[in-house]
């Protein structure tokens, strides 16, 4: 060679405990005229030379560490054999050039006892990594189950709900598969050797090509995927400060909200001109638990100096049953409100529930700030309030908002 | 290794222990003894012959008498000639074995 050549760093296709796919790949790389010259971690170094047929051999370490004997490679050498590296930590890679030197290993129940070692290590190996599994598993469903409802609709997105939970899923059945087909392939290696039967050889490795390019594949598909659904603008999506991962709701055009979103009318609740409604704002989020969720926003500055407004979120929940979690969670909520009367239940016509509070020291006043939680069937309303109406007289508005569907 | 005593010996590892019956020798010369001792019928790789050796010294059936640069020297125990005589006896017996029941 006159030149020197910086070796390219490859990957094996198959998996390291695939012992005879692997040692074939290297025969047929060498064979295309890539030697390997090294090995770095799990990724052989390789360089351009002549084409060549040479064998190589796989051989696991006897203990961590393993430290290469000088007796051992001069006697490997003697015999025809020179060391290329460690492959993962695991495997020594012997190369042969010389066709009538000796195999490797010719004695296959020998062969069974250097990977002894090998064998234990996998299987400290692979409880160590289920444990890390299952603790993964069980620190997401922890996570998953401290979230309140409110929580989750506030906060959640779609992908939330649906493609993370099964691009996670993937993930986790690709490692799980991963993890079984290492084990089945050691398994089978320390059966066969163990019977004295030695390894198959040429082995075959395009169908474990194609399997590995396939993990290969979804690993990278699922990690790009969770990346863009991890970052908030992402995926369609525009950024909002509240509630999180809310679309965009208004017609700008007519400085309202959309036909379809369901909204309190400042001007139905105050009896004020709509003309008078001088900011409005709307948000909608769509959940498998909530498929309609709108939050509006509107603001009236009244001649004599006073400004009204209503602040709305509307659920429309999937049960009733999840109707009931939501208004209990949104009226636990309310308990951290100090400067605020209990909430009261008050009685309305049409509506499940109404529970209704203003601000302390507010009676009498023309104007004062209000809130409430508004329930019938599967759908629910809060409102925070601001003007001159009492909101326990608006029940059978409000239960006409609940009931659009 | 795990510390998994021998009961059985395969055909290598009769043959390395044969290989020291007499005199001490080190791997190279262990691989020619078998090969000339069996005119080429049992090859022994160095993968073989290395585990085979790990695994005796191991056992104490085998021990290191000297190294020289990279070279070492192995020569058999007590405990290794029994094993040696064990194994003999058993293929003995597998040979009449056989030639009692006929060789068709």
């Amino acid at each position: 060679m006159t030149e020197q050549q910086t070796p390219e760093k490859v990957l094996p296709p198959v998996s390291a405990y695939d012992v005879a796919a692997v040692e074939t790949w290297l025969e047929d790389e060498e064979r295309k005229g890539y030697r390997a010259v090294g090995i770095s971690g799990g990724r052989v170094l390789r360089q351009r030379e002549e084409h060549r047929e040479s064998r190589y051999r796989l051989q696991p370490i006897s203990e961590k560490k393993e430290p290469l004997d000088p007796e051992r490679e001069a006697l490997y050498r003697d015999l025809g054999w020179e060391h290329v590296g460690v492959l993962n930590g695991v495997f020594r890679v012997w190369r042969c050039t010389d066709p009538a030197a000796p195999e490797l290993d010719t004695d296959p129940v020998v062969q069974a006892e250097g990977y002894r070692y090998l064998k234990r290590r996998m299987l400290w190996q692979t409880a160590g990594y289920l444990l890390v599994l299952l603790a993964l598993a069980a620190a997401t469903l922890r996570m998953v189950a401290d979230m309140t409802l409110l929580e989750a609709l506030r906060e959640t997105r779609w992908s939330e709900w649906v493609v993370r939970p099964l691009l996670g899923s993937a993930f986790w059945v690709l490692l799980l598969v991963e993890l079984w087909l290492d084990v089945r392939n050691m398994r089978r290696l320390w059966k066969t050797l163990t019977a004295g039967i030695p390894l198959e050889r040429p082995r075959p490795y395009r169908r474990q090509l194609w399997l590995a390019w396939i993990s290969y594949g979804t690993a990278v598909a699922i990690l790009v995927l969770q990346l863009v659904y991890t970052f908030p603008g992402t995926a369609g999506y525009t950024s909002s400060s509240f509630p999180q991962h809310t679309k965009e709701a208004m017609d700008w055009e007519k400085d309202r909200p959309r036909p379809e979103v369901v909204t309190v009318e400042l001007s139905a609740l105050d009896g004020i001109p709509e003309n008078m409604v001088n900011w409005f704002s709307a948000d909608r989020k769509s959940l498998p638990p909530a498929p309609e969720m709108y939050w509006t926003r509107q603001y009236a500055d009244l001649p004599d100096g006073e400004q009204v407004f209503a602040e709305m979120a509307y659920y429309r929940l999937r049960t009733p049953a999840l109707a009931d979690r939501l208004e209990e969670e949104l009226l636990e909520e309310f308990d951290g409100w100090r400067s605020w009367e209990p909430l009261a239940f008050a009685e309305a016509a049409g509506l499940d529930s109404l529970w209704w509070t203003r601000e302390r020291g507010a009676e009498g006043d023309t104007y004062c700030t209000q809130y409430l939680v508004a329930a019938q069937g599967n759908a629910l309303l809060t409102l925070y309030y601001h003007g001159a109406a009492d909101l326990r007289d608006a029940g059978e508005y409000l239960a006409g908002i609940l009931a659009r569907t | 290794m795990a510390k998994e005593p021998l009961k059985v010996l395969t055909e290598s590892m009769f043959y390395v222990l044969l290989s020291l019956l007499r005199q001490e020798r080190c791997g190279t010369e262990i691989v020619q003894f078998v090969e000339d001792t069996t005119a080429g019928r049992v090859a022994m790789g160095p993968g073989t012959l290395y585990t085979i050796l790990a695994k005796f010294v191991e056992e104490h059936l085998i021990e290191e008498t000297a190294v020289e640069g990279r070279k070492r020297t192995y020569c058999i125990t007590e405990r290794g000639r029994a094993l040696y005589r064990q194994e003999l006896s058993r293929l003995k017996l597998c040979v009449a074995d056989g030639e009692r029941e006929g060789t068709q």
